[in-house]
């Protein structure tokens, strides 16, 4: 739009008309190409691929619709079922796929419509609850389990589990003392070195750990091992630590998801969220690896990248549906988009559910990031209470108790 | 996920097994229902994950775990019969006759969903009901043919449903819940009718960039352009058969906009159209300072004017009509704001009229009240433009 403004000439160029014209035109037309072809559409070509499912033909889920089989030729049989439900729990872990929690339920829905649950049955009940973060309802069923069968290690090492994420230290050290008799000394290891850790005994966790990865009978025991002294080393601060053990864990154990997240999360406190793109460019499905390649892009940026997006519109999908299982995870995300309310929000809701270190660690951000420092007030308590070793949590929370 | 929810693989002594590669982030199972049952005959559409029809119906016939629109095609019929066996919607203790229109694709979150267009004929007007069993185990419909390990407990459908009384209601529906009842039944589809004037007469009132564009082509219909020069318009005639021209050609270019998009014949980006709306009350507002457009403003506001019904439209699609209903709405909405359009006009006309005299009126209100136009709009083209 030229500004001059014209001598009085009575008549005005017919060409900024034209150009008046032109312009909407363009307009139009650029409105027109750039309308969302995402909508509803049906592909021009039948080799188009419109969906990933998991492949038949694997090995994977042959096994799979064979114990499908299997449990179906005998619907009365209650082990078949069982084996079935258990496949299908192993399924979702090395998928990180809730969908198989789902057809674990059903197969194991087969043997309740007929008898009383048995021990096996509650204790994979209790193995779905806990991945719903169900956790008082976990428990019930883990407590039926044990009444019962004392002398399941697994049943133990759940009930040692969720009693940590409740934040009920007694209860969980109880439970690796009960545990340690049925496994290896490395496995007792591994239920109690993450309680010392959250209680303020880090150097005791690193001790037990080391020694645990020395008696260790087997590599995945080893790795295991490895990435809860990585994950100590990152709560203590001590990133360059906590990277070399987690790329230890991984060349043990390349397929192991939360390692791979430990070190996603390892890699962007270190402020290196390029890196975060390449270790897990070829991991897709996974709710917890899609998040940090979002955080990574956040960091570095791009507000608007695919995975922000998709991890944005799974959650608002599994909010739709009443699930609640992704606060902590949302409060991250929206403390990298930097919307301190909702963030507080999600870490508020979270920290009533479950008290892990990234709860604690999030309700401090999301608060002072909100200018409300009274909002994390129950993390101060509990830092206090506990005695949680970590100088980044310590220092939040000194500012915020300063701000208060 | 806990730590030691991952624990369990290492008791068990699991071998650990490369991750597919998948684009998308999983979930659990879902299905999106959408049903329009403000009338007696409600029609809507049914979003299911490919992912759990395939799991029911193995669609993926080649088994490679790419599933093509091929192979999924040659399946529509007997996808399309699955589906409808599992939903039920009745009005009163009358079943309604479900069809479903041709399959197409969306995406969700974690993949590609089948879109299925629903039309239901109900026989009575009583109240609506609907029973959902997809995925479900102890399905009441038939259910031959079909795995049992298409049964999932966790499954759930997000129904988003408008009724006469209620607009846009969501319920869950899950295994424990599968029948939705609904209230009573539209009396006649009059009661709409007036809902959506007036949807349309607040579109155009709330909106204040079509406010802003009106008032930027009407400010100077009271003066008469003499060489450089503005004066006032002598007779009340002659403006009012200035404003008449102006607001039609607006009225013309913004109905025949509105009626294209809103009928689906021309689909256009928001993100376009929102700053060129922007830009549109910019240009009509500097056109009043320097007439770069010769002071035309009947080419103006038809031409510019297209822009706006475009974005009516907008509105009138978040209401989700279909069909007949969408006519009528469309009819009624374009109506409510033609209705808004001419009370605005009758308010500025006789004021603008009975000041034109006033010492002050051609600068003052001409100069101030367009660039103080153009200000705000070219703000809201930058703020649209950077999306913000």
């Amino acid at each position: 739009m030229s500004p001059q403004t014209s001598p009085p000439a009575p008549r005005f160029p017919l060409s900024a008309r034209h150009a008046l014209f032109g312009a909407v035109t363009v307009v139009l037309a650029l409105a027109a190409i750039r309308a969302p072809r995402g909508e509803a559409q049906r592909p021009a070509r039948d080799e188009t691929v419109v969906a990933r499912v998991p492949a038949r033909s694997s090995v994977e889920v042959r096994a799979l619709e064979a114990a499908e089989a299997t449990a179906a030729s005998d619907p009365g049989d209650p082990r078949r079922a069982l084996a079935l439900a258990r496949r299908y729990i192993e399924a979702s872990r090395r998928e990180g796929d809730p969908r198989y929690l789902g057809a674990a339920e059903a197969a194991l829905a087969r043997i309740t419509a007929v008898a009383e649950p048995g021990p096996e049955v509650r204790l994979l009940r209790a193995t779905i609850l806990q991945a719903r973060h169900a956790f008082d309802a976990a428990l019930v069923e883990l407590d039926h389990a044990l009444a019962e069968r004392p002398d399941d290690a697994q049943a133990w090492l759940t009930r040692a589990t969720v009693w940590t994420v409740k934040g009920n230290y007694q209860e969980a050290r109880a439970s690796c003392l009960k545990l340690a008799p049925l496994v290896s000394p490395a496995l007792g290891v591994a239920c109690t070195a993450p309680i010392e850790g959250l209680t303020g005994h880090t150097e005791l966790a690193r001790t037990e750990l080391e020694r645990g990865i020395a008696t260790a009978r087997s590599n995945d025991e080893r790795a295991y091992l490895r990435s809860l002294l990585g994950e100590r080393a990152f709560w203590q601060g001590e990133l360059g630590e906590a990277e070399r053990q987690l790329r230890a864990t991984l060349t043990l154990d390349g397929g192991d998801r939360y390692t791979r997240a430990l070190l996603a999360d390892v890699l962007l406190d270190a402020g290196r969220p390029e890196e975060v793109a390449t270790l897990l460019s070829e991991r897709g499905g996974d709710d917890a690896l899609a998040l940090r390649r979002a955080l990574a892009d956040l960091a570095r940026g791009q507000k608007d990248s695919e995975d922000v997006r998709r991890v944005s519109e799974g959650f608002a999908a599994s909010r739709l549906r009443g699930d609640s299982v992704h606060q902590r995870e949302e409060a991250r995300l929206w403390l990298a988009r930097g919307d301190a309310v909702r963030a507080l929000h999600f870490a508020r809701a979270s920290w009533a559910v479950q008290h892990e270190a990234w709860d604690a660690r999030l309700l401090l951000e999301a608060a002072a990031a909100a200018n409300q420092p009274a909002a994390a007030t129950p993390v101060l308590t509990w830092l206090a209470t506990t005695g949680f070793e970590s100088p980044r949590l310590r220092s939040l929370a000194a500012n915020l108790r300063e701000d208060r | 996920m806990t730590r030691r929810s991952q624990l369990g693989s290492v008791l068990v002594a699991l071998v650990s097994l490369s991750c597919t590669t998948v684009a998308h982030a999983h979930k659990p199972s879902d299905s999106y229902l959408t049903l329009d049952a403000r009338e007696r005959d409600p029609s809507g559409s049914w979003e299911i994950a490919l992912r759990d029809l395939d799991r029911a119906l193995k669609l993926d016939a080649d088994g490679d775990g790419a599933l093509t629109w091929g192979e999924l095609r040659t399946r529509e019929p007997e996808l399309v019969g699955y589906a409808l066996a599992h939903l039920t919607i009745q009005r009163g203790t009358t079943a309604c006759s479900l069809t479903a229109g041709d399959l197409t694709l969306v995406e969700h979150s974690d993949g590609a969903y089948a879109h299925l267009p629903l039309a239901a004929r109900c026989s009575t007007a009583a109240p609506l009901s609907l029973r959902y069993d997809l995925f479900f185990a102890n399905a009441p419909v038939p259910t031959s043919g079909v795995a049992s390990a298409a049964v999932d407990p966790q499954h759930r459908s997000v129904l988003r449903i408008s009724t006469a009384s209620r607009r846009d209601e969501t319920f869950v529906v899950t295994a424990g819940r599968r029948v939705i009842t609904l209230d009573a039944p539209p009396d006649s589809a009059v009661s709409t009718v007036p809902a959506l004037v007036a949807q349309g007469v607040s579109h155009i009132l709330s909106g204040l960039d079509h406010v802003l564009f009106l008032l930027a082509l009407l400010l100077p219909s009271v003066l008469r352009r003499r060489g450089g020069d503005v004066a006032t318009a002598p007779q009340i005639r002659r403006v009012l058969g200035d404003v008449v021209r102006v607001v039609t050609a607006f009225t013309v270019a913004h109905s025949l906009t509105l009626g294209l998009a809103a009928l689906g014949l021309v689909n256009m980006s928001a993100d376009v159209i929102e700053p060129a709306i922007a830009a549109s009350v910019a240009i009509a507002a500097i056109d009043n300072l320097w007439p770069v457009f010769g002071g035309d403003r009947f080419s103006i506001a038809f031409v510019l004017g297209l822009l706006h019904g475009f974005g009516f439209s907008s509105a009138l699609s978040d209401l989700g009509l279909h069909g007949a209903a969408l006519l009528r709405g469309l009819l009624a909405f374009n109506v409510g704001v033609e209705l808004g359009q001419l009370l605005l006009v009758g308010l500025f006309v006789p004021c603008a009229f009975l000041l034109r005299r006033a010492r002050r009126w051609p600068e003052g209100v001409l100069r101030g009240g367009s660039l103080a136009i153009a200000a705000v709009a070219l703000f809201w083209f930058c703020e649209r433009v950077t999306g913000g």
